[in-house]
C-alpha cells in the first residue's frame, strides 16, 4: 500500500470550492411587501381623511335611537347636530334635556305643557348660532345658513318633533336636515 | 487517491467551510416591518367598518314655513293662485287640502268636512296610495313642488318620514313635492 501523497495548497483550495458549492446558499427569501405597504399607507391616509370628515361616524343607533328608514339619497352633509333620543335631547352631542319616552316635561318649557319653545334647548342653540355668526363674520365662504341636523328616534312623537323644530326655528335654524336610514322600498325596511 | 493533510491545512479548510446561520437580525439588512403592517391592516378594518356604517345614511331636507320668501321654499311668485298643498298624518290616515280644500278619498274632487283623504289599511298606512294621489295632484299643478307637512301631535316621526318619501317622487323617480315645509300640526 502506497504512502499517502501530502496535499498541496492547490488541493486545499479545490477541497474547499467543493464544499463550498454543497453548502447552502443564503437566498433572499421573503416576499417583498413595498408596494403592499405603499397602498395601505395610502388606503390608511384615504380613510383617516374621510373619516375626519364625517361627523355622522358618531351616529351610534341602539335601543333609545332606532333612526327610521327612507327612499332619500340626498348625501349627508355636516351641520351642527342636534339629536332626539328616547330619553334626552343632545346638541352636538352634549346632553341639553332630559326626555321621558321621548316626551319633554312640561317644567323645560316656555308657557308649560301646551308651550312649543324648549328653555334649555333654546338657550343651546342661540349659543350654537351666536359661535357661527362670529365664525361667520371671520370667514366668508362658511356663512351661517340655519342649517340643522335632526337625529331623531323613529318613535318620537311629532309633539315633540314640531317642539323641536319650533325652538330650532325660534334660534334661527331654519333648514332642518333629517338622518335617516337608506333604504330602497316605501314604508321603510 | 485521497491525500493527506496536515492538521493546519485541516482547521483552514474547515475555517474556510463551517455554514455560519444567519441570525435573525442579519437575515434581512432591512427593518422588520411585520408587526407594523399588522397594525396598519388592523387600523383600515376599523375604518373601513365605521365608514360603511355613515354610507347607510342619507338625509331628508325640510324647512320652516316663512312669512317672508326666502329660504329653501323660496320660489318666483307666480300669477296663478299658489296650489298650497299641505299633507297631514292622523291616526286614521293621511289628509291631503289644498287651498281649494281637503282632497276626498280617490284624489278627484274636494269634500268638506273630516275627510281622509287616503286611509288606514288595516295596521299600516297606505303608502302607495298616497304616492298616487300625490301623482294626480302633480298632474294637475306640474310647476308646483311645495307641500307643507304636519301630523297629529302622538304620530311617530318615522310615519312622518314615510309620508315624505311617498309624496317626494313617484314610482318612475320623476319629483313630485320635494320641497318640503314642516308644520307644527294644529288643525
Amino acid at each position: 500500500m502506497a504512502e499517502q501523497e501530502q496535499a498541496t495548497a492547490a488541493d486545499v483550495r479545490r477541497i474547499i470550492r467543493k464544499k463550498k458549492k454543497r453548502m447552502p446558499h443564503p437566498e433572499h427569501h421573503g416576499l417583498n411587501i413595498y408596494p403592499m405597504m405603499d397602498m395601505m399607507t395610502i388606503l390608511l391616509v384615504f380613510m383617516v381623511m374621510q373619516f375626519a370628515s364625517s361627523s355622522a361616524a358618531s351616529i351610534t343607533q341602539n335601543e333609545e335611537l332606532r333612526i327610521p328608514y327612507s327612499t332619500s339619497t340626498v348625501e349627508l352633509q355636516e351641520t351642527t347636530p342636534v339629536q332626539i333620543s328616547r330619553n334626552a335631547i343632545l346638541v352636538d352631542g352634549e346632553q341639553v334635556l332630559e326626555l321621558r319616552n321621548g316626551v319633554v316635561d312640561p317644567s323645560s318649557k316656555q308657557g308649560g305643557g301646551n308651550g312649543f319653545l324648549i328653555t334649555p334647548l333654546f338657550r343651546e342653540m342661540q349659543r350654537v348660532a351666536e359661535l357661527k355668526k362670529l365664525i361667520a363674520a371671520q370667514n366668508t365662504r362658511r356663512p351661517f345658513e340655519g342649517n340643522v341636523q335632526i337625529i331623531a328616534d323613529g318613535r318620537t312623537p311629532f309633539r315633540t318633533l314640531a317642539e323641536v323644530v319650533y325652538t330650532l326655528g325660534q334660534s334661527e335654524f331654519k333648514n332642518m336636515r333629517f338622518i335617516v336610514n337608506k333604504t330602497q322600498n316605501l314604508g321603510g325596511g | 487517491m485521497p491525500k493527506k493533510f496536515t492538521a493546519a491545512q485541516r482547521a483552514y479548510i474547515k475555517k474556510h467551510t463551517t455554514y455560519h446561520e444567519p441570525g435573525p437580525d442579519e437575515t434581512d439588512d432591512e427593518l422588520n416591518i411585520v408587526p407594523f403592517l399588522d397594525i396598519v391592516v388592523n387600523l383600515i378594518m376599523f375604518l373601513l367598518m365605521s365608514i360603511s356604517s355613515v354610507a347607510f345614511y342619507a338625509q331628508v331636507e325640510a324647512s320652516l314655513p316663512s312669512y317672508s320668501r326666502g329660504g329653501v321654499g323660496s320660489r318666483p311668485p307666480d300669477d296663478e293662485k299658489p296650489l298650497n298643498l299641505n299633507l297631514t298624518v292622523v291616526e286614521n290616515g293621511f289628509i291631503l287640502a289644498g287651498s281649494g280644500g281637503k282632497l276626498a278619498p280617490g284624489c278627484q274632487d274636494t269634500a268638506s268636512g273630516s275627510v281622509i283623504t287616503v286611509p288606514r289599511t288595516g295596521n299600516a298606512y297606505d303608502l302607495p296610495a298616497l304616492r298616487t294621489c300625490a301623482s294626480r295632484v302633480k298632474a294637475e299643478f306640474p310647476d308646483e313642488v311645495k307641500i307643507t307637512v304636519s301630523a297629529d301631535p302622538l304620530i311617530e316621526y318615522q310615519f312622518l318620514v314615510q309620508a315624505m318619501d311617498a309624496v317626494r317622487e313617484d314610482d318612475e323617480g320623476e319629483t313630485l313635492f320635494d320641497e318640503v315645509l314642516l308644520s307644527a300640526g294644529v288643525r
